[in-house]
């Protein structure tokens, strides 16, 4: 056993050397004469592979990768933006200002607003306030999956009345509900904190699937599986998330198979349809760990 | 490193320039790690973007705790490739791409050479458990160090070691039946 220890630091310490350019296997062999038989076969199959994988990619693919990447970048306005930590006592305080300086009536007035109108960036903060503050991971994984079914109401919404300004910053901010949700640690032993009755995810309020896509039937459908949106356990919300882990990407699918929707668009809506997919994946393994 | 953790730190902080950095250093060892996890290059393609856009949506939630960034980045790919790989067994296998990524010699007769020696390569991984394919994946196309592949995987720098001995070990021996057989 110490043995094979020791040889695989001295196969280690060649193919360091050999991989970064700094000995030939010759070399190595030199400085090992009693491994040579056992040394020499590895560190030759070494090399071998060392230049098979030495791939590059295509200066079209390299370009191609580079200029949307960028985009991405200028789409949003600063990487990880969701994810920066602010601690909680700010979050609450920033909550107790944004109900007194406005109005707590403006706050709700702004859970309705869709993008492009003056109360949408309350909306927004309202739901990261929200989010801060839940007491439980499971809580933030309801959250992150309610709010994901808004920004897809939301995005159905501008198709459909031919608002597309918004449509990459809303499908970029729906990617990030949907990473952020993957991401959570779902340890189990942690219990959800239960307060009402299940929720009732809405279906068919896509105008692309034929529902009622006028800003109030859109708004009273799309917020309605948010503030009744409570689970008790995580069975329940397994049950939630695999219900929307299968509508969500349908209703994203859809809009990106309707002819309404404008090229510029199609990328960043591709991508949260592959995000919506990862994410739900990913929150649901971890729910089972 | 410091250099690395100076620019992790800027794009923490919105600098996109300090990301752009960082996504030009890490571009091609990323690419050839999925190339010889995937095989083809289209889907290669594809996941590469899709490694840089996830990398940049949660470089918020990155921490610099003895965790190297190349190592954090390395594990997004790892989790994409998990999912591609368990997606992608569901509706169908997952072929080799006989179109294969540009090598890096121009040289016409060296390049026929080397094709062959990719496919062998990616067929021969295949023989691998999970483990040993992810350690020469992370090595060999990735390029990194046993440490940084340690930390990348969760494992020991000894366990790190034997796997590589014992991935090498197999691959020799499944590239040798190959080549026999093919002779």
């Amino acid at each position: 056993m110490g043995g094979n220890k020791q040889f695989n630091a001295i196969l280690d310490e060649c193919l360091e050397r050999l991989l970064t350019g700094h000995e030939t296997v010759e070399q190595c062999l030199q400085r090992y004469p009693e491994y040579v038989a056992e040394l020499e076969p590895l560190l030759r199959t070494a090399v071998m592979m060392n230049k098979a994988v030495d791939v590059k990619p295509s200066a079209d693919f390299r370009a191609r990768a580079r200029f949307q990447f960028q985009s991405v970048m200028a789409e949003s306005k600063s990487p990880g933006r969701a994810a920066v930590f602010v601690p909680r006592w700010a979050v609450a305080v920033c909550a107790v200002l944004l109900v007194f300086v406005l109005g707590g009536g403006t706050v709700v007035a702004a859970d309705g607003s869709m993008p492009g109108s003056p109360l949408y960036p309350v909306k927004l903060v309202a739901e990261n306030v929200r989010v801060s503050l839940a007491g439980s991971e499971e809580k933030k994984a309801e959250l992150y999956a309610a709010f994901a079914d808004r920004r897809i109401t939301e995005l159905d919404y501008l198709v459909t009345n031919g608002k597309s300004a918004n449509m990459e910053a809303v499908a970029q901010r729906l990617s990030r509900h949907y990473t952020m949700m993957g991401e959570l640690p779902l340890a189990q032993g942690t219990e959800v904190v239960a307060t009402s009755s299940p929720p009732t995810p809405m279906l068919g309020t896509s105008g692309i699937s034929g529902g009622d896509t006028t800003e109030q039937g859109v708004v009273a459908a799309g917020n309605k599986s948010v503030s009744d949106s409570s689970v008790n356990g995580r069975g329940e919300l397994k049950k939630l998330l695999g219900y929307y882990a299968v509508t969500q990407p349908q209703r994203l699918q859809q809009l990106l198979d309707s002819n309404k929707v404008p090229e510029a668009a199609k990328p960043a809506l591709r991508r949260a349809l592959w995000a919506s997919e990862h994410g739900y994946q990913q929150v649901l393994d971890n729910l089972d760990k | 490193m410091q250099e690395e953790q100076n620019l992790v730190h800027r794009a923490r902080r919105g600098d996109h320039e300090a990301f752009a950095q960082l996504y030009e250093n890490h571009f091609d060892k990323i690419y050839r790690y999925v190339v010889l996890k995937i095989g083809n290059r289209a889907e290669a393609e594809d996941m590469t973007q899709q490694v840089f856009v996830r990398a940049y949506e949660s470089i918020g939630s990155y921490r610099w705790q003895g965790i190297p960034f190349s190592a954090w980045l390395f594990r997004i790919a790892h989790n994409q490739m998990v999912d591609f790989v368990r997606k992608a067994s569901k509706k169908r296998t997952v072929p080799f791409d006989e179109s294969l990524p540009v090598l890096s010699d121009s040289d016409p007769e060296h390049e026929v050479e080397l094709k062959m020696d990719v496919e062998k390569v990616v067929s021969a991984t295949r023989q691998l458990t999970k483990a040993q394919r992810e350690v020469i994946s992370l090595r060999f196309a990735g390029g990194l160090s046993i440490t940084e592949a340690a930390k990348t995987m969760g494992k020991s720098e000894g366990a790190i070691k034997a796997l590589q001995h014992s991935a090498i070990l197999t691959l020799r021996k499944t590239l040798l039946v190959g080549e026999q057989g093919g002779r």
